[in-house]
């Protein structure tokens, strides 16, 4: 018997109103895998995203998680499953404390709350010393960490996440990038990553997938991607030249 | 001296009552993102409970108030999920237009129950008092004193300490982050609307026992709920008692150097201008729909 992905979307389409943001979306991800997903603004990502994790519920198609079709899920069905999710604007719980943040979904998501795993997973991540501070007082690139925290802590089986890179300094980046190297070959989480940082991305994925206008133009790896005319046109526009001898 | 030691004792007693009576109405408007306008009914109800207990078995009314908390709790969990629910997704609107109905039924259910007459729970220790210096305090106000800060403190501790108090706060804080942790709103929304009811029930004993009540008492005590919510901002216990001791001076103090009619008038007052100048309360808690 073939193994099945771990991810499977098949032909999901979305419109909100008479806009079509989603058009017949299909990839599938295998276990372990990095994905990258890119494209410009308003091309799809995010809402993508909020398919998978259910916050959106598509018009048609499907959604396959460990083979078992996720459609009618909720949000919190899905996370208990082992869906993690960062936000490309962090929404940590800015009121609870930084380990309580993490202890939280360990609860909830059924494994149950365990203090020292947790704050075993603040020092992978480099918060152990923050972890009585309230979240909501963290520095950008922190809570950054504090979202990656929280989604592993209940060791999911997929990571999706938003826009990880953007607003961070090159420092940062490079730090939650190796943070994000660290995380997948301890725990060979297959990550979801949708970015505007294509330097980052394309130093930790060997695949992506470009989105333009809801539909998929491209599929395969990096080097590839910027030699596809369709992706080309899609960031830059169509080729222009200006005819011979009208150039002053 | 004079007077103003007696009017600072009375102001301390009736906040921590306000306080508490109005931590229900707080939370279920910070983390449902509601407005309950049959708030203050659900205290009348309370109290009628008490009044029932009280005349029909004797039961005194303070220790009657699990009893209340518990009837409060399953009605509040049962409304929510037959009631409330379907019509939160929709405009915030239609919630108030719903509690408003159900508002009006409740207090004409209590009419028809009841009649319009003022009722009162006459405890044997209504009339004695203790005499501390220079301040004369009834020690029915001093024992509701007491009950509202070990529950409002019970309350905290509930909130602070467990699991459902940390769903509670997450879901107030960020719905959809809260289901990307695994949690479940519905649970989260059932429950919090539970708590708050039953609280608004037994604050009910407490009122009961401080004065007479008849069945259409709930608006006014909506718009205190209000008014203490406003104050001190929404959805934590520590802004409900900011919030209720200064509507506990409010009151007392207006009620003594302008007359008694000025009070409402007052706190009226004072809510419009706490929307205009600091909507976000005395604590300025970023608490709610902040992220």
């Amino acid at each position: 018997m073939e193994e099945m992905s771990l991810l499977k979307v098949e032909r999901v389409s979305k419109s909100f109103g008479g806009n079509r943001v989603l058009k017949e979306v299909s990839f599938t991800l295998e276990k372990g895998e990095i994905l990258g997903i890119v494209g410009p603004n308003g091309s799809g990502k995010t809402t993508l995203l909020n398919v998978l994790t259910g916050i959106v519920r598509q018009d048609s198609g499907s959604v396959l998680f460990m083979g078992r079709r996720i459609d009618r899920l909720k949000p919190h069905q899905r996370a208990r499953m082992g869906m993690g999710r960062t936000f490309q604007i962090t929404r940590l719980f800015s009121n609870l404390t930084v380990l309580e943040n993490v202890i939280i979904p360990m609860h909830y998501g059924g494994g149950g709350a365990d203090e020292r795993k947790a704050e075993e997973i603040l020092k992978m991540v480099g918060l152990f010393e923050l972890k009585d501070r309230k979240a909501g007082n963290l520095s950008l690139a922190q809570r950054k960490r504090l979202e990656l925290a929280r989604a592993i802590s209940v060791e999911p089986k997929v990571l999706l996440l938003d826009e990880v890179f953007a607003g961070l300094n090159p420092v940062s980046v490079r730090e939650i990038l190796e943070l994000l190297k660290k995380i997948h070959s301890e725990t060979g989480v297959a990550m979801v990553l949708v970015e505007h940082v294509l330097k980052a991305l394309f130093q930790i994925t060997k695949r992506v997938i470009v989105l333009s206008e809801g539909r998929i133009i491209y599929e395969g790896d990096p080097e590839g991607m910027a030699k596809s005319e369709e992706v080309v046109k899609a960031y830059l526009g169509e080729r222009y030249e200006a005819p011979r001898g009208q150039r002053s | 001296m004079g007077i103003l030691p007696q009017l600072i004792l009375e102001s301390l007693l009736l906040g921590t009552f306000y306080a508490f009576m109005s931590l229900g109405f707080s939370l279920m408007w910070g983390v449902l993102n509601i407005i309950n306008l049959a708030y203050g009914t659900y205290i009348i109800l309370g109290a009628y409970t008490a009044y029932t207990l009280y005349t029909g078995l004797g039961v005194d009314p303070l220790l009657s108030i699990p009893f209340s908390f518990l009837l409060g709790l399953s009605f509040g969990v049962l409304l929510q999920r037959v009631l409330i629910d379907r019509v939160m997704r929709l405009e915030p609107f239609m919630v108030l237009i719903l509690t408003f109905g159900l508002d009006v039924f409740l207090s004409n259910l209590l009419n028809l129950i009841f009649r319009a007459d003022i009722r009162s729970i006459d405890v044997p220790y209504a009339e004695r008092s203790f005499v501390i210096g220079p301040v004369i305090v009834t020690e029915v106000k001093v024992l509701v004193f007491f009950l509202s800060l070990l529950l409002t403190g019970a309350v905290y501790v509930l909130l602070q300490k467990t699991w459902t108090g940390r769903s509670i706060r997450a879901v107030a804080l960020d719905r959809e982050g809260a289901q990307i942790v695994g949690i479940s709103p519905g649970k989260v929304f059932a429950v919090t609307s539970g708590l708050g009811t039953g609280i608004a029930f037994s604050s009910g004993n407490l009122y009961g026992v401080l004065q007479g009540f008849t069945p259409f008492d709930g608006g006014m005590l909506t718009v205190k709920a209000f008014l203490v919510s406003i104050v001190g901002g929404l959805g934590r216990v520590e802004s409900a008692l900011a919030g209720g001791l200064f509507l506990g001076f409010l009151e007392v103090f207006t009620a003594f150097y302008l007359g008694e009619g000025w009070k409402f008038f007052a706190s009226l007052l004072v809510m419009f201008l706490f929307l205009l100048i600091r909507p976000r309360g005395l604590l300025g808690g970023k608490y709610y729909g902040e992220v």
